[in-house]
């Protein structure tokens, strides 16, 4: 694989039709529509609420959901239409850590056993192998956790021995769904410093899922907001967040609580809620809860078009309207 | 803290011993009174099965006319059947009558039962419909009358009813085994795994059947008494074994034509039966308390 | 001076585990004003759902109260009786929980079980139409759209964040002099999170609730509170006005929390972390709980607990502030290194 892009989604929607014949609703649209492109090296932040499809999207991109249109490109390989073996083979450039570190984690194994499991999976020659206290070393973990169960270990520990498991097969992508979930603070920034740090010295590209804004501009270069199941801004992560180009990526940060007690809001930034993905509202999905919504929002669903400079894109019709309307 | 690139490894060392988790397992089923009890049980029943020849009194063959019948005395502990053969020679006879048939049964319904569980709970669809519907042919008739049914076409030699056996048992062992798959197919892990690049077959060997251990090896502990009733039950019928064979469903059946005469053959075939069913019940119930890794009651755990 | 809401003196509570017990508060003081919105913050672990739960003695099992004084609008609540206890449980406190899904019944709808609540603690004996009438009303007022339908809903029908509404109109339907708020809103999304707290201030400036809210984030809590108290290990280690809290934090846990909390206005290269764990529960170590972690730790931190002195405005837990204490005098660094 030559220089170009890591991953490349184009135009990819997932829906879930309804489990049995007995379920007559219409399809969940989680995914739209979504390009995505993620450079080598990249640290991206995924950012959106409850319901937005972050997680199906980048499932999707991996290839552990099925896309029901659309081609995804990982590392040049067609990922939903490879041989399975091709598909294995690219489990060892892309990886991913889930939300619930100890759900992902097999209960009766030691995780001196799930850390190599990886290596005898892909049959990785030992010259290349990772010893088990070398990769507990990467996450910043001692030895005796070696010999531990998934369920003696804490929320922090079993996170990072996830982590380790997908580094040991030194990917070039990670995709890190909620990665702080149920942290506190203190061990939630300490993963984000992990995580950064380990893409750096790896050269690896990771793609944050997170509904955390707080922690973007540490963690990623750039970022993506989604909104049910589409993106409606992405960019360099401090210019979107300084001066947003759609509505709902500016409600989303007025809407953080500020640390701060002498800079408190009074107004809503963003009254009701994520509508049902089964139903999204026509054209513009984000219009019945728009701030400045207009007819053509109803009819006409805008597409992801450059703002402002070329690498910032926005799906708003109105995305001018957006940033003048900024307090300085 | 660096992170170097060019990993030379040094290969993990220390695998545990397989036997040292074992003899720490029975130790854990041993804390219990009830899994303790189980335990002496299945033991006294090894102990006997190996030891039968050695351990009765009388050979269980020899007939003794003028002292049929009687209650127990100094000469015949449990008392005499209506041929005046020694009842307990008899019941240590039978024990191996017993788990002669009822092992190679369960074991055999196990293996089936595994096999067709983790296909139809692991691929699904119209595979899994197709085995829902033998599996309910199957249990819906009652064991002994499938058995009765297939004997007479098949005649009785201990190795149909081994096999007949095992079929009645299948259908548990098959849903156990599936609704196990079932559920933890759904789980993160196997995602994750998965997601690593795993297999199929690793996948099932390595993540589902671990977890799919502890629920069957109760159910076979506890289905090892039914098998045993269920060959007495045949044997009660006529079917199976030939005299002078003790087993206890002839015991039951003969002691039970002459109930009035005497109780005691009933009573302690019966005695003998509820033992070992309690026995094999507790010790189930213990080892899936113990095969669970989050139930901790070892008495140092502190965290 | 009108008496608080609520008063708490000298908590102490403990959990029982298996064999082990685990002192969960350590001589916990706190009093909420009425009108007042007062924040208890903290890692987990620290105590805070251990001291809502306890204010209407609604602990697990295995935990028990083992000392203290708590007063409810000026009844002593470890002294009353079931009965006198199911009255308070309302009109006198609520509480609402993080997961809401657990503190409604599934099998009964959300109309019927508001109505209950209303219901059971009436004055008056209100006709049903009226309670209906109440219901639908409460479940405007938190924004439920289609409330009449809502009414008619079940749980399980309904959304998180809606039924964190619908804990929020059933404390509007009962008037609580206190609410308790246990972490309401870490669940949510943050738009989401941004009305509960409007409607909890609503709550405060048109009822005149006072309330207890228990949170670990410290975004939330200075968008509402009045007052904060930062708990650690079970114990209240600082408590002072919102304002001057965040401003000039006196306690050394303080001011690594405020700096290890991102915001994205913040540049940096990396994010600012509390070294080492919470001191474990069962043998907690002498002197100062946070001394191990704390960069300003000295030897003499380790000998005795600190007590609570005045500092900044308010008061803390730490040596640092007590002008009397051996920490001015020697300038030995603590002897224990700093984990990391």
């Amino acid at each position: 694989m030559t220089g170009g892009p890591l991953v490349t989604m184009d135009a990819v929607s997932t829906h879930f039709n309804a489990p049995s014949m007995f379920d007559r609703r219409p399809p969940v649209r989680a995914v739209e529509a979504v390009d995505f492109v993620v450079e080598p090296g990249e640290r991206v932040a995924l950012v959106g609420e409850s319901g937005s499809g972050k997680t199906t999207l980048v499932r999707t991109m991996l290839g552990l959901t099925h896309a029901s249109a659309g081609t995804v490109h990982v590392a040049g390989v067609n990922v939903h239409e490879s041989s399975r073996r091709t598909r294995r083979r690219l489990r060892r450039s892309a990886q991913m850590i889930y939300q619930d570190p100890h759900a992902s984690l097999s209960p009766r194994h030691r995780v001196r056993a799930l850390l190599t499991e990886p290596h005898r999976i892909h049959r990785i020659p030992a010259e290349q192998q990772w010893s088990v206290e070398e990769l507990l070393d990467m996450v910043e973990l001692t030895d005796e956790q070696a010999d531990k169960f998934p369920h003696e270990l804490s929320g922090g520990q079993a996170r990072r021995v996830s982590i380790a498991r997908a580094l040991s097969l030194r990917p070039k992508l990670l995709v890190a769904d909620e990665p702080t979930a149920g942290l506190d603070v203190s061990a939630a920034s300490a993963i984000l410093n992990l995580i950064k740090r380990l893409s750096q010295q790896m050269d690896m590209a990771y793609v944050m899922v997170t509904h955390n804004l707080n922690t973007v501009t540490f963690a990623a270069d750039r970022i993506a907001v989604m909104y049910l199941g589409t993106i409606v801004e992405n960019g360099p992560v401090r210019d979107v967040l300084e001066r947003p180009a759609h509505p709902y990526t500016q409600a989303l940060v007025d809407a953080l609580p500020e640390p701060d007690p002498t800079q408190r809001r009074d107004d809503l930034p963003l009254p009701g809620e994520v509508p049902s993905a089964r139903r999204p509202p026509s054209g513009c999905r984000f219009h019945p809860r728009c701030p400045i919504a207009v007819d053509r929002c109803t009819d006409e669903v805008p597409l992801l078009t450059p703002i402002v400079s070329a690498d910032r894109h926005a799906a708003c019709h109105l995305s001018e309207h957006v940033l003048e309307e900024q307090p300085t | 803290m660096s992170v170097s690139t060019a990993p030379p490894g040094a290969p993990s060392r220390r695998r545990s011993v397989p036997g040292a988790k074992v003899a720490a397992g029975l130790r854990r089923v041993a804390r219990s009174p009830a899994g303790a009890f189980g335990l002496l049980v299945v033991a006294a029943l090894l102990v006997v099965a190996i030891l039968a020849p050695v351990l009765a009194p009388h050979d269980y063959a020899a007939i003794d006319v003028p002292r049929r019948l009687e209650g127990p005395s100094s000469d015949y502990w449990l008392g005499t059947d209506h041929l005046g053969r020694d009842l307990l020679s008899r019941l240590i006879g039978g024990v191996r009558i017993a788990l002669r048939i009822a092992v190679p049964a369960v074991l055999l319904g196990l293996a089936i039962g595994l096999v067709v569980g983790l296909v139809a709970g692991y691929v699904g669809r119209w595979v899994d419909t197709v085995a829902v519907v033998v599996m309910d042919a199957i249990q819906s008739f009652p064991a002994v009358i499938l058995a009765l049914t297939v004997l007479a076409l098949l005649g009785g030699s201990a190795t149909n009813i081994i096999v007949v056996i095992a079929i009645a048992f299948v259908p548990g062992f098959a849903r156990v085994t599936r609704a196990a798959v079932q559920s933890i197919k759904q789980n993160t892990y196997i995602d994750a795994e998965r997601n690593l690049g795993a297999g199929t077959a690793r996948i099932i060997l390595r993540h589902v059947l671990p977890n799919i251990v502890a629920p069957l090896l109760v159910l076979t502990a506890m289905d090892l008494p039914g098998a045993i009733a269920i060959e007495s039950g045949l044997a009660f019928l006529g079917l199976g074994v030939q005299p002078p064979t003790p087993d206890w469903g002839v015991i039951l059946s003969d002691g039970f034509e002459r109930i009035s005469l005497s109780p005691w053959p009933v009573l302690w075939t019966c005695l003998l039966l509820a033992f070992v069913t309690l026995g094999f019940t507790f010790l189930g119930e213990r080892l899936r308390d113990v095969l669970d890794v989050r139930t901790d009651d070892s008495p140092a755990s502190s965290r | 001076m009108t008496s608080p809401v609520l008063d708490i003196a000298g908590l102490e509570a403990t959990y029982r585990v298996g064999g082990t017990e685990r002192r969960a508060l350590h001589g916990v003081d706190l009093q909420v004003a009425p009108r007042e919105i007062v924040g208890v913050v903290g890692e987990s672990g620290c105590g805070k759902s251990t001291l809502a739960s306890a204010i209407l003695r609604l602990l697990p099992p295995g935990g028990r109260i083992t000392r203290g004084r708590i007063t409810v609008d000026n009844q002593p609540v470890l002294e009353l009786d079931t009965e006198q206890m199911r009255r308070i449980r309302g009109p006198g406190a609520a509480m609402i929980f993080q997961d809401p899904f657990t503190s409604l019944n599934p099998a009964f709808t959300v109309g019927y079980q508001l109505g209950l609540a209303c219901s059971s603690h009436a004055s008056d004996g209100a006709s049903t139409s009226q309670l209906q009438a109440d219901v639908v009303g409460a479940l405007h007022r938190v924004g439920i759209p289609d409330p009449e339908r809502a009414a008619q809903a079940h749980p399980h029908q309904l959304s998180g964040g809606q039924r964190q509404r619908v804990m929020i109109a059933m404390a509007l339907l009962l008037r609580p002099r206190l609410l308790i708020a246990d972490e309401p809103t870490s669940a949510l999304d943050v738009t989401l999170e941004a009305q509960i707290l409007r409607l909890l201030r609503e709550l405060r400036d048109e009822h005149g609730t006072a309330i207890l809210f228990v949170s670990h984030d410290l975004g939330s809590v200075a968008q509402l509170c009045d007052r904060v108290t930062i708990m650690y290990a079970g114990r209240v280690v600082e408590s002072n006005g919102v304002g001057s809290l965040y401003a000039t934090p006196a306690h050394p846990y303080t001011r690594a929390l405020l700096a290890a909390a991102p915001t994205w206005r913040r540049d940096g290269d990396e994010l600012a972390t509390i070294p080492g764990r919470p001191p474990s529960l069962t043998a907690p170590p002498p002197g100062c709980a946070f001394a191990p972690r704390c960069r300003d730790a000295r030897q003499v931190c380790e000998a005795g607990e600190p007590s609570l002195v005045p500092a900044a405005g308010g008061t803390a837990r730490c040596l640092i502030h007590d002008p009397a204490s051996a920490y001015h005098r020697s300038s030995e660094a603590s002897a224990r290194e700093v984990p990391r």
